[in-house]
């Protein structure tokens, strides 16, 4: 399935994405990146350009909420000063969110499947001699 | 790598200067962000990169390729700068749609161009119901009107409000799935938002196919939604404008500078030019000059060979000269040393002969024995005289060598001088000629530019060249 390599996701699809990996537990941003190549087994690649701009709208929509750490590297000097990352926790509202993008999206397939279901097997089977 | 307990304290300060902290000065650069705004993505930013870099170095990759490849990941700059924005102050580009579509809304109202409150009678049966059409895409209606399928499905062609297209692997434009998303997020936002499927409603939907958007709904939805099109046409229309205003003003500024800058080269080149051919004059007087010098050199030592060849001629010659000058005088002498010697033999004869004789005359043999003693005594000075007029023929033969000879040694020194400053003048002979073959070359082969009498720079006279004023965006 040459054209499944890369499947092409809508907004709607990645923000369910990452919703879902937070609803495991709170990331940060590269995280939740390394996160959704693993869970696909690299087939998906939520690539910084569109991760952190959806991060950004999913705070202001209140569907997650963020804070603050200092990050040091092993070995570092613990006067000197670390760098900082920000982790995403999901929010109530975002917990529904997810649900309600879950809900739709398993109908979508459930209507999907309905089509494809007995055909794939028909379109599947080799042909009669 | 070991984390702390989240915090929210002041934000610490970034990492040392390197690759990563540059592209992130240039990258926030392009963000305009307020300070505090920027601080937050900056630092989200720069964990995203570091971390990665961190990753790609224990995989194998040297911290120079990590680098490389982890900012290469986040895309090109000012793209991902504008998606940026765009999450940051998604409110500004609504504000601004909003204020537009309250304006054309009003204008509208004003001329009666078009019913805000019902569709347009020509999409209506006279019976208020909705005209039927089964097929779909036949019909183009007018600027984001509305095609109607029936009373609650209707189509409307996008391609007036101008969004962001690309092409599917089909070669078909579609719209761009960002920009969908801000139209589609305004048009809900704006009407009727409960209704709609995505706000939580179950009476609007929509769906996109290329640059159609075909909407399920009330008729107050499709009022409000036809609304907004308009309004985003008009919008659009209106940024157009603006554009293509600025797009002349933009082409007349760069036109300016072309032409000031076409001015100045013309005369740097002048300059140029006239500093060319002033060296050229100099060079070639100096030119001149030396050859001037280079023959009077040759002709100088042409005749310094020929003086050289006559003193050695006359050194050669000095022996002769000498025995020439005493020849006369050692002659003299010689015939009287003769002569002594033939008395003084006669002498003894006429001695031997009185001593033989039976009666010797001894008073005649003492006579002629003391005339042999005065004539062996003048032999013997003559023999003195010629010995020193030997010598003076060898002294004088020497002084000469010697006067010609430091001659010769003068003139030898004096040659190889001379030698030396002809090669030295065909050195800058050869030199002077090359610069100034140089120079006339550069004049022909100056790039761009011809001088004054081929009568400026070649190619187009604008930036933009033929029909640059009709050049679209």
């Amino acid at each position: 399935m040459p054209f499944f390599d890369k499947p092409q996701l809508k907004p709607d699809h990645w923000e369910m994405l990452v919703l879902s990996v937070l609803a495991e537990d709170q990331a940060y941003g590269y995280a939740i990146s390394k996160a959704v190549a693993a869970r696909s087994d690299n087939t998906l690649t939520l690539a910084p350009s569109q991760l952190y701009p959806l991060l950004k709208k999913l705070e202001k929509q209140g569907l997650v909420t963020a804070s603050w750490e200092e990050v040091k590297a092993e070995g570092a000097d613990p006067k000197a000063s670390g760098r900082r990352r920000k982790w995403y926790t999901l929010s109530a509202k975002g917990q529904k969110r997810l649900a309600q993008r879950i809900e739709a999206h398993r109908r979508f397939n459930a209507i999907i499947e309905s089509f494809i279901g007995s055909g794939a097997a028909e379109a599947g089977r080799e042909p009669a001699a | 790598m070991t984390t702390t307990s989240p915090t929210t304290s002041d934000p610490v300060a970034s990492s040392r200067r390197d690759p990563i902290s540059d592209w992130l000065d240039v990258f926030m650069r392009l963000l305009e962000l307020k300070p505090s705004e920027s601080r937050a993505v900056r630092d989200e930013l720069e964990d995203h990169l570091r971390s990665r870099v961190d990753d790609l170095i224990i995989t194998g990759a040297s911290e120079h390729d990590a680098v490389r490849t982890a900012v290469a990941e986040l895309g090109e700059t000012a793209i991902l700068a504008k998606r940026f924005k765009h999450a940051q102050h998604p409110n500004r580009r609504r504000t601004l749609m909003s204020t537009a579509l309250v304006a054309v809304a009003a204008s509208a109202l004003t001329l009666g161009a078009f019913s805000i409150v019902s569709p347009p009678a020509s999409l209506t049966t006279a019976a208020g119901q909705a005209a039927p059409n089964t097929i779909i895409g036949l019909v183009d209606p007018p600027e984001g009107e509305a095609a109607p399928f029936n009373e609650r499905l209707r189509r409307y062609d996008l391609k007036p409000l101008r969004l962001t297209q690309r092409l599917n692997s089909e070669g078909q434009p579609v719209i761009d799935s960002e920009a969908i998303d801000r139209l589609m997020h305004t048009m809900q936002t704006l009407v009727t938002t409960d209704s709609w499927e995505d706000f939580g409603g179950d009476q609007a939907s929509y769906s996109i196919y290329g640059t159609t958007l075909y909407v399920q709904g009330e008729p107050e939805t499709h009022t409000g939604v036809q609304w907004v099109i308009q309004g985003l046409i008009a919008e659009a229309d209106e940024q157009d404008a603006d554009y293509e205003a600025q797009r002349k003003e933009n082409e007349a500024a760069i036109q300016a500078d072309y032409e000031a800058e076409l001015l100045r080269l013309k005369e740097q080149q002048a300059q140029i030019e006239a500093e060319r051919r002033q060296r050229m004059d100099e060079l070639e007087t100096q030119y001149q000059d030396l050859t001037t010098h280079y023959i009077e050199l040759t002709r100088e030592l042409a005749q310094l060979e020929q003086e050289q060849e006559a003193i050695e001629h006359k050194i050669h010659s000095a022996s002769y000269n000498a025995d020439v000058m005493f020849a006369a005088e050692l002659g003299a002498v010689r015939e009287r040393i003769d002569i002594l010697e033939r008395e003084r033999d006669m002498l003894v004869n006429q001695i031997v002969s009185e001593k033989g004789a039976g009666q010797i005359n001894h008073d005649r043999v003492k006579e002629l024995e003391s005339r042999l003693h005065d004539v062996q005594q003048q032999i013997q000075s003559a023999e003195e005289q010629t010995a020193v007029i030997r010598q003076k023929t060898a002294q004088f033969t020497q002084e000469e060598q010697n006067k010609f000879g430091q001659m010769k040694a003068d003139f030898v020194a004096r040659r190889a001088e001379l030698e030396l400053r002809y090669e030295d003048a065909e050195v800058r002979l050869t030199r002077v000629r090359s610069v100034l073959l140089d120079l006339e070359l550069a004049a022909y082969t100056s790039p761009g530019f011809r001088t004054s009498e081929s009568g400026g720079p070649q190619g187009g006279d604008s930036p933009f060249g033929p029909g640059a004023e009709t050049a679209s965006r």
